[in-house]
């Protein structure tokens, strides 16, 4: 019993951790009708900004580094995505080549093979339907959660977020009635580079820092943007739940390494029988 | 076809002759041979069939992995865990990406090819897998090929009569079906025929060649490992030397191959390995975006250009189509 409440416990904090880092991906992948591999690697990037400017600004590194990781984003976009947005395979295939550059970049610098940590915000642990759980993961879990519903809300019920969300239906459409594709990625790119920031920060703090941690959550990111469906936060919400439990049962009762492929499964799974997803569109 | 005849086997003979004039640079010329092969198979599918396949590595590893299972806990003779090795690493990947490349298009097949080797890499040093696997330590000692002529002759003669092949089969009635596959799937399915069905067959052709040169790659290596079998900077270094050499040419895979190799075993001397792959990356990087017709595509345009200086008013003969 205990296990269950486990899975749930750390399943629904894992599943907002893993929605904010997902979000930015998905809503690009709508937009732009490609997948930007670099964006899990620029997360690394900002993982190891935060271990490394910790020391001279305490925890305000947390909020440095999410506003910086978005201007990175927007420069990201700015130089190598805008050239190319036409064509959705070249896009994929540089930023391939981008992200395992970065991965080179970062190893040169902090060794590959080391992991490094970053102090809690909030020390200490807090019983959870008899679970322990760290606080600096429940604080995590709260500001994941309520930044996904702070998007769902502007989606819906802002001009702006409408039209971030309308793009991916028809982007011809969304021209010829006067929306700026470009500028819209933009801001897109930059508040998903934000909030990639902060799901570095806790993402981070639990895992350990290395180069080699973006792999990983490329694969997460895939698989709720697949089971989620592009382009939609609504969808996220409800695969990054899903996938954040699931993901935490295979860790618990089968063995941590299988779990990428098990999501992978999922995905393809989702990719052949219901492309669309659970509340999106479908890519490619 | 025969003038494709006597072009391979003149690759043939510069690729013998490479082997005998550097003697003491063996090693290099071997490794290069074999990522030539790796290189040219997946360049044989990914460029003739318009699925950009992330997931080449599968058939290389799994067949490379069954080779050094079976030699190392079976204690088989190595050339029986070889043949074992290809017959379970093409039809292993074949069977894997065939249903995925039928039934999932456009990016989201190279999502799922690419991503799939991240999940094979953590399965593979998984606790389940890794009495059969050796985890993160692989699998070593096995028996092993070593830095000879004859292997380097031998591993030419392969390529290049696996590089005519491929080109033959592209001149072939199904190649012109794929040419229109690549295309417009709908006009192949207007004629009646099963676009995946051609596309199918590429993709086992390849992958048997590609596990071919995987087996040989980690007996050479003399162990198997994730590095030289399912990582992703091993399968990206794959793309990088068909994209340098030339896509939508088989000897430029070869060509690209080579020079990635060679530029290595120099920078070896001076950086470490991150620099090395930056630097790879980076020419990738440029040569993908401002020469994508990669330098076979550059040799192809100063050759014309000396046609056209040589003979002013004639019309240059172009024979770059295919491979």
């Amino acid at each position: 019993m205990h296990d269950v409440m486990y899975v749930a416990v750390y399943g629904v904090i894992f599943a907002s951790l893993y929605g904010i880092m997902t979000v930015g991906f998905s809503l690009i992948c709508g937009l732009g009708g490609f997948y930007d591999i670099t964006l899990p690697a620029y997360m690394m990037v900002g993982a190891f900004a935060i271990v490394k400017l910790s020391p001279y600004v305490d925890h305000w590194a947390l909020l440095v580094v999410a506003i910086g990781m978005g201007i990175l984003c927007l420069a990201h976009y700015y130089v190598f995505i805008r050239p190319q947005r036409d064509n959705p395979y070249r896009v994929f295939f540089a930023t391939i080549l981008l992200a395992l550059g970065v991965e080179s970049i970062m190893a040169m610098i902090f060794s590959g093979g080391y992991s490094f940590k970053i102090s809690p915000l909030v020390p200490g642990t807090l019983e959870l339907l008899t679970v322990s759980v760290r606080r600096e993961l429940i604080l995590g879990g709260v500001i994941g959660w309520a930044a996904l519903f702070a998007l769902q809300y502007f989606t819906s019920h802002t001009n702006m977020g409408r039209a971030i969300i309308a793009i991916p239906q028809s982007v011809r459409g969304s021209q010829v009635i006067g929306l700026d594709v470009v500028r819209i990625q933009m801001l897109v790119y930059f508040v998903g580079g934000v909030l990639l920031g902060i799901g570095a920060y806790f993402y981070g703090g639990y895992i350990g820092v290395s180069v080699h941690m973006w792999a990983y959550p490329l694969v997460i990111m895939f698989t709720i943007t697949t089971l989620g469906g592009l382009g939609s936060i609504k969808g996220v919400i409800y695969a990054t739940l899903l996938i954040g439990i699931l993901e935490v049962g295979v860790v618990t009762f089968i063995d941590p390494r299988i779990r990428a492929f098990v999501l992978l499964g999922v995905a393809v799974g989702i990719l052949i029988y219901r492309p669309k997803g659970l509340a999106g569109i479908r890519i490619g | 076809m025969t003038r494709e005849l006597y072009k391979w086997i003149a690759t043939f003979g510069v690729l013998v002759a490479i082997a005998i004039l550097m003697p003491t640079q063996l090693s290099f010329v071997i490794t290069a041979t074999l990522f030539g092969v790796f290189a040219m198979s997946w360049s044989f599918f990914t460029s003739f069939s318009g699925y950009l396949n992330l997931g080449h590595v599968i058939f290389i590893g799994l067949a490379g992995y069954t080779s050094a299972a079976l030699n190392y806990h079976l204690g088989w003779p190595m050339w029986l865990c070889m043949i074992c090795g290809v017959i379970v690493g093409t039809g292993g990947g074949w069977l894997y990406l065939n249903p995925i490349h039928k039934r999932i298009s456009g990016l989201s097949f190279e999502m799922v090819s690419f991503l799939s080797i991240i999940a094979l890499s953590n399965l593979i040093v998984s606790s389940y897998a890794r009495p059969l696997t050796g985890g993160d330590i692989g699998l070593s000692p096995i028996d092993g090929l070593f830095s000879e002529l004859w292997l380097a002759v031998v591993l030419a003669l392969f390529l290049c009569a696996c590089g005519f092949a491929f080109a033959w089969y592209l001149r072939s009635d199904s190649g012109k079906v794929i040419d229109f596959a690549r295309e417009d799937q709908s006009i192949v399915r207007q004629a009646g025929a099963d676009p995946h069905k051609y596309t199918g067959r590429l993709l086992l052709l390849s992958g048997l060649v590609g596990a071919i040169g995987g087996v040989v790659y980690v007996h050479y290596s003399g162990a198997a490992v994730v590095s030289n079998t399912f990582a992703l900077a091993f399968m990206i270094r794959i793309i990088v030397m068909a994209i340098i050499g030339g896509r939508f040419s088989l000897r430029g895979a070869i060509l690209g191959a080579y020079l990635v190799v060679f530029l290595s075993m120099q920078l070896m001397q001076y950086v470490d390995a991150y620099v090395q792959f930056l630097v790879i990356y980076g020419i990738g990087f440029v040569i993908y975006f401002f020469a994508p017709k990669g330098l076979v595509g550059i040799i192809d345009a100063l050759w014309v250009l000396v046609q056209r200086l040589a003979r002013p008013g004639r019309k240059p003969q172009d024979d770059s189509a295919g491979a």
